[in-house]
């Protein structure tokens, strides 16, 4: 064995050993190009929950009283919703406050990683691959950091939110179309969301499942996780079952809306 | 090197196969709202044989508990209704329930003596169809009000499982009195509700920044007198509510201002100016002795104390730029902590502290005027509380934070002007005027507890 090693002159060694790092490093540009194109609407997901959740700060004084501002998202919340389409409705837009509601740098920063991640994604670079796991890593602790992260949105301040759903892991474009129908029920259901005030700060929590058919009609609403109390359970379900006719919609998820995909939580 | 690599792409290969489990779409509908609880207040049929005298009193007891808890109008719907009123004597829990009232309070009378009655406040359950709370009291004419607020106060914990505001005070400065050739500014106290307008001082000068201690019992101030004498330094003063009697209890070189006190009652945090730059510090009230609490080369005033006394919020031009900005700070020590907490602005004035320290009320001047508003402790959730409503001042939270007080100038013409104070839940929905022909009302100060 060893007199075969030396018998070989150098350079068979040198190229050997070449053969095998470019074919390393290209098995790591394959694998890295595949986890990318995997992840790709898993990360768009959690991209925009990511700029949900983060804090505005006010480079001037608000024009608009906390009065007025409710008295917005109400009017925006009860307006009929728009008809489906098959795209992926674009965030609510922002209210018109002039330059008075400018994002501080840490979501310049957040959003500037978006976009450079973006690009990467074209371009296919190895060098990518730390920060794809690090966004897809929290694609899978997604139902760790729920409760977190539902909380945090809740909690939001004196700004017109983007999106507000979590979701699982399914078919991608499916998955973002339930989840677009999924972010259009709170607005509907929230008018109709009351409870008496002696069930108020007790952090009581129900989730309701709704079973909605291809008309947008409730064909079922059950509870999912109980509050344990019965009169908010009712009053959960009475403004769900008030609410309907939620929007039509599209084909391609009918069938996973009427097979009671959509978790509403009250609150969370 | 091999290995490592190899560990590398197993690295990858891993982060392929995980996949989130499978789960539904949940969205989250948020907070609901909060039904109003439907109230009513009745009084039962009155023993006969009562004076005029006394029967203005039970008018008077029930109209103040009525009034009481219209001021929670977020939270109870006060349902004034004379055909409720038998239905409540007789506790008809079925029709209550159907026109949507959950409590009722039902005030029996008799007479002790002249011009003196029991009460006695019972306070009903419609949901749980049952008497919740029976508190006794007696009123004369004198103490009607005082003792009607206790009782309300008393049946409100029963419902809201914390203190309301019936109890608490309002000190303010007027300039009632005021003549053509000399302005004074004198301290007095009222009700939460703007009755029982009392004066505390007669020092026929200008009375500046008060401020209650957290038992309620002492009221600090600053002085600008009138006297023509060159002596014209700005001294603080110590007021005890009860006897008026008041002393001077700071009277360092140039101003002894903006005084607040400390949780403890034993120490004060105020601006001194004697070292020359305004300053903040704070000062025994038993041996005089002072300790430093900023130290900055720019101005730094208008202390607030959260009640803990761990946070202190206060007004410095650190920022540079010439503009006051808010910061907080631990007042326990010098320069500890320091954050700044506002940084939008022009002129931010008078940051006040929720009682539970979480939240600041400031006024900040915008499109030429002073307006109120709020923002979080930490700096987040940024307000604007008052708009078009005149020029509004001096914000100061209620004893239970859900309110806050507030001076607000309006233009009458040219020359006059008037100031009133005002009250309005800390979202911003006003209730009315609490002074009313008390010349210009400012600087309101509402009592902890």
């Amino acid at each position: 064995m060893r007199s075969m090693v030396i018998n070989k002159p150098l350079s068979f060694y040198t190229k050997k050993s070449t053969a095998m790092h470019v074919l390393i490093v290209l098995i790591a540009c394959l694998l890295s190009w595949l986890n990318w194109q995997s992840g790709e609407k898993q990360r768009k997901i959690n991209v925009k929950l990511v700029q949900s959740s983060v804090r505005v700060d006010m480079v001037a004084l608000p024009k608009r009283t906390l009065k007025e501002l409710e008295a917005i998202q109400a009017s925006s919340a009860s307006a009929p919703a728009p008809s489906t389409t098959s795209k992926v409705p674009e965030p609510k837009p922002i209210p018109d406050k002039g330059d008075e509601y400018l994002k501080d740098t840490k979501e310049v920063k957040k959003k500037s990683l978006a976009d450079l991640l973006k690009n990467y994604s074209k371009k296919d670079k190895v060098s990518d691959v730390k920060k794809v796991r690090a966004k897809s890593k929290e694609g899978s602790g997604l139902n760790q950091k729920q409760q977190a992260l539902l909380a945090g949105l809740v909690k939001r301040g004196n700004k017109v939110q983007k999106g507000e759903a979590l979701v699982g892991n399914g078919s991608a474009e499916v998955l973002s179309a339930v989840q677009a129908y999924a972010t259009r029920l709170p607005g509907i259901v929230k008018p109709f969301w009351k409870i008496p005030s002696y069930l108020a700060d007790k952090g009581l929590r129900a989730r309701i499942r709704v079973f909605i058919n291809s008309q947008g009609r409730i064909v079922r609403a059950v509870i999912y996780e109980s509050s344990g109390d019965d009169e908010y359970d009712n009053r959960a379900l009475a403004a769900v079952k008030k609410a309907s006719p939620f929007p039509v919609p599209e084909q391609k998820i009918s069938k996973n809306i009427l097979n009671g995909d959509i978790l509403l939580g009250f609150p969370l | 090197m091999i290995k490592n690599l190899v560990i590398l792409i197993s690295l990858f290969i891993l982060t392929l196969s995980i996949k989130a489990e499978e789960g539904l779409t949940i969205v989250a509908v948020g907070k609901a709202d909060v039904e109003k609880d439907g109230l009513i207040i009745v009084t039962n049929d009155q023993p006969r044989g009562l004076s005029n005298r006394e029967k203005t009193i039970i008018a008077e007891y029930e109209k103040l508990m009525k009034n009481d808890f219209s001021f929670y109008k977020q939270k109870f719907n006060v349902m004034d209704k004379n055909e409720y009123k038998p239905k409540a004597v007789r506790k008809d829990y079925s029709f209550l329930s159907g026109i949507g009232v959950r409590y009722f309070i039902l005030n029996s009378f008799d007479k002790a003596s002249e011009n003196t009655l029991s009460v006695k406040s019972e306070l009903y359950s419609v949901r749980e169809k049952k008497l919740l709370e029976t508190v006794s009291v007696t009123v004369t004419p004198s103490n009607v009000r005082k003792n009607g607020h206790e009782a309300g106060d008393a049946l409100f914990q029963k419902i809201a499982g914390q203190t309301s505001i019936f109890r608490s005070k309002i000190v303010f400065v007027s300039d009632k009195g005021t003549t053509k050739s000399k302005g004074i500014k004198e301290l007095y106290i009222m009700d939460f509700d703007g009755h029982g307008v009392r004066r505390l001082t007669n020092h026929r000068g200008n009375v500046i920044s008060p401020a209650f201690s957290f038992d309620g019992r002492k009221v600090l101030y600053s002085l600008i007198k009138n006297s023509r004498s060159k002596s014209r330094n700005i001294n603080l003063y110590i007021l005890d509510v009860e006897t008026g009697r008041s002393r001077v209890i700071s009277s360092k070189k140039g101003i002894n201002s903006g005084a607040f006190f400390m949780p403890d009652g034993e120490n004060i945090a105020l601006t001194l100016t004697h070292e020359g730059n305004a300053e903040i510090y704070s000062l025994n009230l038993a041996s005089g002795a002072t300790r430093r609490i900023t130290k900055h080369y720019q101005p730094d005033v208008d202390p607030s104390i959260n009640v803990t006394g761990s946070r202190m919020a206060f007004l410095s031009g650190r920022s540079g730029a010439g503009k006051p900005m808010i910061y907080i700070a631990d007042p326990r020590a010098q320069e500890k902590d320091v954050k700044r907490i506002s940084y939008v602005g022009k002129f931010n004035a008078t940051p006040r502290f929720s009682p539970d320290g979480s939240e600041i009320a400031f006024a900040s001047w915008l499109d030429n005027r002073f307006d109120i508003f709020r923002v979080d402790e930490n700096g987040a959730n940024l307000h604007r509380l008052t708009k078009d409503f005149g020029s509004n001042e001096d914000p100061t939270y209620s004893n239970d934070g859900q309110f806050i007080a507030f001076s607000s100038q309006r233009v009458l013409s040219r020359t006059r002007a008037v100031q009133n104070i005002y009250i309005m839940t800390r979202d911003g929905d006003i209730l009315g005027s609490l002074t009313k022909n008390m010349g210009n009302c400012s600087t309101p100060r509402w009592s902890k507890y």
